[in-house]
C-alpha cells in the first residue's frame, strides 16, 4: 500500500511533469517521482517535517474547494488545483509547488532522456 | 542499535573532505596513528555522473536540499561522502589572494599568514592533487565570458582547474579524458598508503572530555541498514566536518564560544544566455573563465551547463521544456557571486540536522542587482541574443536595453540566491572576542581539540576556497606535528 504522503506526492509531480512535458511516459513519471521522493527522504529532517505537514495541508484543503483529496481529483482538477497554489499570496505555497517543480525538472531531463535513448541528453 | 566495539587512537579526524583529508595525510605521513570517520559513503569518483541526480541522491549531503531561512532564503550544497565536497564540486583552483591573508593577519590577529608563509602549502598541496589549466579545451560557453568582458576591457581569464587534461587520450577520443583531482584520488589514498584509517558511514553524535582523553560518540551505518553505536578514544580530534556540521557537532557537545555565529557563503544569481548558435556540446569539458575585474567584492564566472541544469535554471519559463531541448546547445549558464550575508548554525533540540539563519543587508542584494546588469552587458557583447535572468518574475532580456528594466536591487523574497561555497564558521585568530580557535586551530579554553576546515577562514575568500582550506589545513598539521599551536 503507498503511503498516503507519497500518494499526495506522486500525483503532484504526475501533474508538474506533465506540465512540463506532456509526452512523457508513465514509467518516466514514475522515474521522475521516485526520485523526488527519495530527495524528499533525505532532507534535513526539519524540512521533512515541514514538507509532510504542507503535503498533507496540500492533499485535505482540495477537499472544501473540489469535493475531493487533490490524489483523487480527476486531471483537470488536480492541474487548477496546482496552479492555484502556485499563483497563491502565501509564499509557502508558492514554495512548494516551486521546489517540486525544479526537482522533478531536473529528474525529468536525466530519466526521460535516459529511457528513450538509454543516456541522458548530455552530461 | 546494536553496539560496536570502542576504537583508541592517537589522533581522531572527523570529515573527509579538502581539510581532514590533508590533514590526515600530513598526521599519516609523519607515523601518527590516525583514524578518520567519515559521516557519508565510500564511493569511486564515477559513480554517479557529475552533476547528475544520482549524484545528489548519493554524494551529497540531504540529497542537494539545504536551504537557510532569514530576511532572504539561500540554498547551497555541500558534499557528504568519502572526499566531501571535493567530490562533487568542479575543482576550480585558487591561491588565496594576498589581500585576504593580509585582512585576516589584521583583524583577526592570525599568525604566520604572511604569503610567503603559505606558498609552500599551496606548492606541497598542488603538488598532490595536480592543478592544470583547460586552455584550448576550455569550452566555448566558457571563452565567451572572456570575450564579452574583453570587449569591455574588464579582467578576465581561465581558472586552472584540480584536474588533469590528457592530450594524448583527447586526440583517441571524443569524450572528456584526464581525471578530476578531488580528495579520494589524491589525499585519501596517501592517507590509507600511509597507514592511516578510514571508517566511511559514521557519524559523530557529540564529544565529550573524559579525563586527558576526548570522547567521540559515534554511529555507524551497517550493510544490513542498521545503526551501531560506539565510542573511539583519542589523544586529539581534528573537527573537519565542514562549514556547517563542525560548528553543529561542536555546539552539540557543549562548545559555544565564537561558534557557528559567523558562517558566510558566496551568493549568487544566474542567467541564461542565448547565443543563437552552438556553443555548448555534449561532452565538453566544464567552464573555467572568470571575470575578476569587480574582486573581492564581486565574481563572475561560468557554470555547469547541462540541459538538466538549463532545465532547472529555467524552470520558472513558459515552454522551457522545448526551450531546451531545442536550444540547450545554443545555451550557457552564468552566474554573479558576491561575499555579503552572515548566517548562523544552531542545532534544534528533537532534530538531528542544524537549522542556518541568515540575514542579507539592502546593500548586499543591491550589489548583486547592479553586478547582475553588468554580467548581462558583457555577455551581450559576447554574442548573446537573449538572456533569460533565473529570478521569478524577472523579464526576458532581448536586447542590451532591456538591461534597464531590471530592478535595481534583488527582492529579498526572490528566493533565487544559492551558493557552492560555505566557509567562516569558526575563525581562527588570536582575537579571543571573535575567534573560535587559535591561529592554528586549537580551539580555546580546551587541550588537545583542533578545527581544520573551511570553517577557520576568516571571512569569504572571493576566489573558490578549496585552495585555502587544503594549504591552511596542511599548515595546521604541521603546526600540530611540531607542538607549535598550543
Amino acid at each position: 500500500m503507498v503511503p498516503r504522503f507519497d500518494r499526495t506526492v506522486c500525483s503532484l509531480i504526475d501533474v508538474l511533469v506533465g506540465e512540463v512535458n506532456p509526452e512523457a511516459d508513465p514509467f518516466q513519471r514514475r522515474e521522475v517521482a521516485h526520485y523526488v521522493l527519495a530527495t524528499v527522504a533525505a532532507m534535513p529532517d526539519h524540512f521533512r517535517l515541514g514538507f509532510r505537514i504542507l503535503g498533507m495541508i496540500f492533499e485535505l484543503a482540495a477537499i472544501p474547494l473540489c469535493g475531493h483529496r487533490f490524489s483523487s481529483l480527476w486531471p483537470d482538477d488536480q492541474r487548477a488545483y496546482v496552479e492555484r497554489w502556485r499563483r497563491s499570496r502565501v509564499s509557502v505555497q508558492r514554495a512548494m509547488i516551486a521546489f517540486y517543480t525544479a526537482f522533478a525538472t531536473h529528474g525529468l531531463y536525466q530519466y526521460v532522456r535516459t529511457a528513450r535513448s538509454g543516456r541522458p541528453l548530455a552530461t | 542499535m546494536s553496539p560496536l566495539r570502542p576504537r583508541r587512537t592517537e589522533t581522531l579526524i572527523i570529515g573527509s573532505g579538502p581539510g581532514g583529508a590533508v590533514t590526515g595525510a600530513v598526521l599519516a605521513e609523519a607515523g601518527r596513528d590516525v583514524l578518520m570517520l567519515e559521516e557519508g559513503a565510500d564511493l569511486a569518483l564515477d559513480a554517479a555522473a557529475p552533476f547528475s541526480c544520482d549524484e545528489m541522491l548519493l554524494k551529497y549531503r540531504n540529497a542537494g536540499v539545504s536551504v537557510a531561512l532569514g530576511n532572504s532564503k539561500l540554498a547551497w550544497v555541500e558534499g557528504r561522502c568519502v572526499g566531501g565536497g571535493s567530490e562533487i564540486n568542479r575543482g576550480l583552483y585558487h591561491r588565496t589572494p594576498e589581500y585576504i591573508l593580509e585582512e585576516w593577519t589584521r583583524r583577526f590577529q592570525v599568525k604566520d599568514l604572511q604569503p610567503a608563509v603559505m606558498r609552500p602549502h599551496f606548492e606541497a598541496c598542488e603538488t598532490v592533487a595536480r592543478v592544470e589549466y583547460a586552455h584550448h579545451r576550455a569550452p566555448e560557453i566558457s571563452r565567451r565570458l572572456q570575450s564579452g568582458a574583453e570587449v569591455h576591457g574588464w579582467h578576465a581569464g581561465e581558472a586552472p582547474r584540480l584536474y588533469t587534461y590528457s592530450p594524448e587520450e583527447a586526440l583517441r577520443s571524443s569524450a572528456p579524458p584526464g581525471g578530476k583531482q578531488s580528495m579520494s584520488a589524491t589525499f585519501v589514498p596517501r592517507f590509507r598508503q600511509a597507514g592511516g584509517q578510514l571508517l566511511s558511514s559514521t557519524r559523530v553524535r557529540r564529544l565529550r572530555r573524559e579525563g586527558s582523553f576526548w570522547i567521540a560518540e559515534t554511529e555507524q551505518r551497517g550493510a544490513d541498514g542498521g545503526c551501531h553505536r560506539s565510542e573511539v578514544r583519542a589523544d586529539r580530534i581534528v573537527v573537519a566536518c565542514g562549514a556547517v556540521q563542525t560548528p553543529a557537532l561542536l555546539r552539540r557537545s557543549g562548545m559555544t564560544r565564537n561558534i557557528g555565529n559567523t558562517l558566510r557563503f558566496h551568493p549568487m544569481v544566474k542567467v541564461v544566455a542565448d547565443f543563437g548558435e552552438m556553443v555548448n556540446r555534449a561532452g565538453d569539458y566544464d567552464p573555467v573563465h572568470q571575470i575578476r575585474e569587480f574582486e573581492p567584492q564581486i565574481g563572475m564566472g561560468c557554470s555547469i551547463s547541462t540541459p538538466a541544469q538549463l532545465g532547472m535554471a529555467l524552470a520558472g519559463q513558459k515552454d522551457a521544456w522545448s526551450l531546451v531541448r531545442e536550444h540547450w546547445q545554443n545555451m550557457g549558464l552564468y552566474y554573479v557571486q558576491s561575499s555579503g550575508g552572515s548566517a548562523r548554525v544552531r542545532n534544534v533540540r528533537g532534530f538531528v540536522d542544524p537549522m542556518v539563519r541568515v540575514r542579507f543587508e539592502e546593500d548586499d542584494l543591491a550589489l548583486l542587482a547592479v553586478n547582475l546588469a553588468r554580467l548581462a552587458t558583457a555577455l551581450f557583447a559576447a554574442g548573446a541574443r537573449r538572456i533569460y535572468p533565473c529570478i521569478p518574475g524577472y523579464p526576458v532580456l532581448e536586447s542590451r536595453a532591456d538591461i534597464a528594466s531590471l530592478p535595481a536591487r534583488l527582492r529579498p523574497a526572490d528566493g533565487s540566491l544559492t551558493s557552492v561555497h560555505v566557509f567562516s564558521s569558526c575563525p581562527m585568530g588570536e582575537d579571543e572576542r571573535v575567534c573560535a580557535v587559535n591561529s592554528f586551530g586549537a580551539m580555546f579554553g580546551t587541550e588537545g581539540l583542533y578545527i581544520n576546515d573551511a570553517s577557520l577562514l576568516c571571512t569569504p575568500t572571493g576566489v573558490n576556497p578549496q585552495g585555502t582550506v587544503m594549504a591552511v589545513a596542511r599548515r595546521n598539521a604541521i603546526a600540530m606535528l611540531e607542538r607549535r599551536s598550543r
